[in-house]
C-alpha cells in the first residue's frame, strides 16, 4: 500500500520555493533581462524533457505496486546475491528507463522485497545499461566506438561493484519511511493490496499511485533543474578547461560538472563530445557514468527515497569508483 | 471535520497543478513552441506526458479515495506545491526568447578543431547528424558529396543540411577550399579574433536547450565591426583554409552580407 512508500521526513518547507524565486529575481537585476530570458529557457527545457520520463518512471512504479505481487517480483531475483546483483545490472537492455525514472522503480522494487544490493546495482545500472543511451553515445562517439564500450563496461563495473559491497557492509532496506515493516509503519489502518479488488478499481489507484509520487518525485526534478539551468547560463565552460588533462583533477573535475548540469543519461555523449579536444578521455567517461548515476536532482530523490547516511554512503562510493577508474583509464 | 478541510484543499491543488501541466504540454505542443525547448523528435512524448497528466488529473479530481491515510500524519506543508507553480509563472511572466550570444561564448568552443565544438580533429562531433543518414560509414574527407553536400555551385547551408554541411567543411577543409557557401546565422566573437573576424553560428539542439551547442565558420569580413554579437545574418562567401590555434580550419571569405531576421526556429537539429 501506499503507506510503503511515503516518507515521514520533513518536506522542504514554504522558504525554498521563495529563496528560489528571490534569487531569479536578483540575477534578473544583477544580469540583466537577457540573462534571465535564457536561463528560462535552459531551465523549463530541462523541465520538458524530462517530465515524461519521470511520468513513464512513476507510472511504471504504480504499475509494480498495484498489479505484480511480492512473490513475483522477489522469485524474479536470484536468491544468490552475485547473480542477483548480475541480472540487476542488466534489466536496462529489456527495461530503459532514464534516471528521472529509475528512483521510485527502485524504492517500489525495494518495498516489494528485492534485496537492497540488487536495488541499488538496478538502479545505477539500468540509466546507462540500455540501448537508448548505447546508441546515443555510439552517435556522439560515432568513430570512436571504444568510448560507448567503455562506458557500459565502467557503469557495470561501477554499478556491479556498488551492489555488492552493499550487499556485505549494508543492512536493512534503508528506504527512509515507514517501510520498516511490510504492514506498514505510519500505524495507519491500512488494507493490503486486496487481490480481489476489481481491475477498474486497480486502475484508478495505479493512476492515483502515479500522480501522488509525481508530486513526490517532480518537486526535487524542479528544485534539481534550478542549478543545472544556472550552471548552464553563467558558468563559462571556458574556466573548465585549463585542468582538462590532469589525469586525476581533470576526472573530479568532470564529476563534479556532471553533478551539476543534471543533463539526461540519453544526451549527455553529447555534450561530453564537446569537451573531448581538452578534456582525457577518462574525465570524458567519468562524466558519462556519474551524471546518470548521481546528479543534483536525482540526489534530492535519493534523500527524499532513502536514509541521508545511506545516500552519502552510495554517493562515496560510486565517487571513489568512478574517479578511481578515469585515473586509471588515463593513465594506462 | 477540519482534517477533511484540509484534505480537500491538497486534492484540488494537486488537481489544479495536474491540469495546469497538461495544459502547458498541449499549449507547447500545439504553438509550435516546444521547439524552443526540445529537439521536435521528441515531441511525441511530449504529447503523450500530456495526455498522461490529464488522466491524473481526472483521477485526481474525482476518485472516491481521498488521500486522506496517505497525507494525515505527516502532511506536507501545503506551501511545497508552490513549487510547481515556480516553472508555470516562468513561462508566462518571461519573454520567450531563445538562447542567445552571451550563451554561446559562456560554452567556451574552441575553433581549433575546425569547427565550432571542440571535438579532436577527425572526431567530427557534429557528424553525429550523418549518423542518421546512410552516409554514416563514409570517413569524412573523401566523398564530398556523401555529406550531402552538392557538388557544384555554391553550397547551400539550410536549417535541414546544417549540421552535416557544418561538419563535413570542418573536418576537411581542404576538399572544398575555393567553393562558394551560403548560409545563415548569428554572430559570436571569441577573445582571441582579429576585428575583421567574427564566429557565425547557430546552436544545435539534441535533446534539450540545456544540451545546445554552437556549430559554425569562422567568418572575414572587412565590415565585421558592423555586426554586433547576436545579430542575425545571411552570407555568401568563398571558404578558404586558414590556421587557428595551430590548426586546419575553414574560413569564409565573406562577399556579401545582409542583415536578417531570427527564424521563427533559431535551433538547427541533428
Amino acid at each position: 500500500m501506499l503507506n510503503t512508500v511515503i516518507p515521514k521526513k520533513k518536506q522542504p518547507s514554504f522558504w525554498l520555493p521563495l529563496f528560489i524565486l528571490l534569487l531569479i529575481a536578483f540575477l534578473a537585476i544583477r544580469f540583466g533581462g537577457s540573462s534571465l530570458a535564457n536561463f528560462k529557457a535552459v531551465f523549463l527545457s530541462i523541465i520538458v524533457e524530462a517530465l515524461p520520463f519521470i511520468i513513464i518512471g512513476v507510472f511504471v512504479s504504480a504499475v509494480l505496486e498495484n498489479f505484480v505481487s511480492e512473490e513475483v517480483i522477489s522469485n524474479f531475483f536470484p536468491s544468490n546475491r552475485y547473480l542477483g546483483i548480475l541480472l540487476a545490472c542488466l534489466l536496462g537492455i529489456i527495461f530503459p528507463i532514464c534516471e528521472c525514472g529509475i528512483i521510485p522503480v527502485a524504492r517500489r522494487l525495494i518495498s516489494k522485497g528485492v534485496p537492497l544490493y540488487s536495488a541499488v546495482a538496478f538502479m545505477l545500472a539500468v540509466p546507462i545499461i540500455n540501448p537508448v543511451v548505447a546508441s546515443s553515445t555510439a552517435v556522439a562517439f560515432f568513430n570512436n566506438h571504444a568510448m560507448v564500450w567503455l562506458r557500459l563496461g565502467l557503469a557495470f563495473l561501477v554499478a556491479y561493484l556498488t551492489g555488492l559491497l552493499v550487499s556485505f557492509f549494508v543492512k536493512g532496506n534503508q528506504l527512509n519511511s515507514s517501510v520498516e515493516t511490510e504492514t506498514g509503519g505510519c500505524g495507519c489502518a491500512h488494507e493490503p493490496v486486496a487481490v480481489s479488488q476489481s481491475i477498474t478499481a486497480k486502475m484508478g489507484n495505479t493512476v492515483l499511485d502515479a500522480s501522488n509520487e509525481f508530486f513526490e518525485m517532480g518537486k526535487y526534478l524542479i528544485i534539481g533543474a534550478f542549478p543545472g539551468a544556472l550552471a548552464q547560463t553563467f558558468i563559462p565552460r571556458q574556466s573548465l578547461l585549463s585542468i582538462g588533462h590532469q589525469p586525476l583533477l581533470s576526472a573530479i573535475v568532470m564529476v563534479v560538472f556532471a553533478f551539476g548540469v543534471s543533463v539526461c543519461s540519453s544526451a549527455d555523449a553529447f555534450i561530453a563530445v564537446s569537451f573531448a579536444s581538452s578534456f582525457s578521455r577518462g574525465a570524458l567517461l567519468a562524466f558519462m557514468v556519474f551524471g546518470p548515476m548521481v546528479d543534483v536532482k536525482n540526489t534530492l530523490m535519493l534523500l527524499n527515497a532513502f536514509k541521508p547516511r545511506f545516500v552519502i554512503l552510495l554517493i562515496l562510493i560510486i565517487f571513489f569508483l568512478v574517479v578511481e577508474s578515469a585515473f586509471w583509464i588515463n593513465v594506462l | 471535520m477540519q482534517q477533511q478541510m484540509a484534505i480537500d484543499w491538497e486534492k484540488i491543488i494537486k488537481s489544479l497543478m495536474l491540469l495546469c501541466f497538461s495544459i502547458l504540454l498541449f499549449y507547447l505542443v500545439i504553438s509550435g513552441q516546444i521547439q524552443m525547448y526540445i529537439n521536435p523528435r521528441f515531441t511525441v512524448l511530449s504529447e503523450l506526458a500530456a495526455v498522461a497528466l490529464l488522466s491524473m488529473f481526472a483521477v485526481q479530481f474525482f476518485n472516491s479515495r481521498n488521500s486522506f491515510h496517505v497525507y494525515d500524519h505527516h502532511a506536507p506543508h501545503k506551501l511545497v506545491y508552490v513549487i510547481f507553480i515556480i516553472p508555470l509563472a516562468l513561462f508566462l511572466l518571461l519573454p520567450n526568447a531563445a538562447l542567445d550570444a552571451s550563451v554561446a561564448s559562456n560554452r567556451g568552443f574552441n575553433f581549433n578543431s575546425g569547427n565550432l565544438t571542440s571535438a579532436p580533429p577527425g572526431s567530427g562531433a557534429l557528424a553525429r547528424a550523418s549518423a542518421k543518414s546512410a552516409d554514416l560509414g563514409e570517413s569524412a574527407g573523401q566523398q564530398t558529396d556523401n555529406t550531402g553536400v552538392s557538388k557544384s555551385g555554391p553550397i547551400q547551408v539550410t536549417a535541414d543540411n546544417f549540421v552535416r554541411v557544418v561538419d563535413a567543411i570542418g573536418q576537411s577543409p581542404e576538399d572544398y577550399a575555393g567553393r562558394e557557401i551560403e548560409m545563415l546565422g548569428f554572430v559570436i566573437r571569441n577573445k582571441d579574433f582579429a576585428p575583421q573576424e567574427f564566429g557565425l553560428i547557430r546552436f544545435i539542439i539534441t535533446c534539450c536547450t540545456a544540451d545546445a551547442s554552437p556549430g559554425g565558420f569562422i567568418l572575414k569580413s572587412k565590415d565585421a565591426v558592423d555586426y554586433k554579437d547576436g545579430t542575425w545574418i545571411n552570407i555568401r562567401g568563398v571558404i578558404e583554409v586558414d590556421d587557428y590555434d595551430q590548426q586546419v580550419v575553414p574560413v569564409i571569405e565573406a562577399t556579401f552580407i545582409e542583415r536578417a531576421a531570427q527564424p521563427s526556429d533559431p535551433y538547427v537539429y541533428p
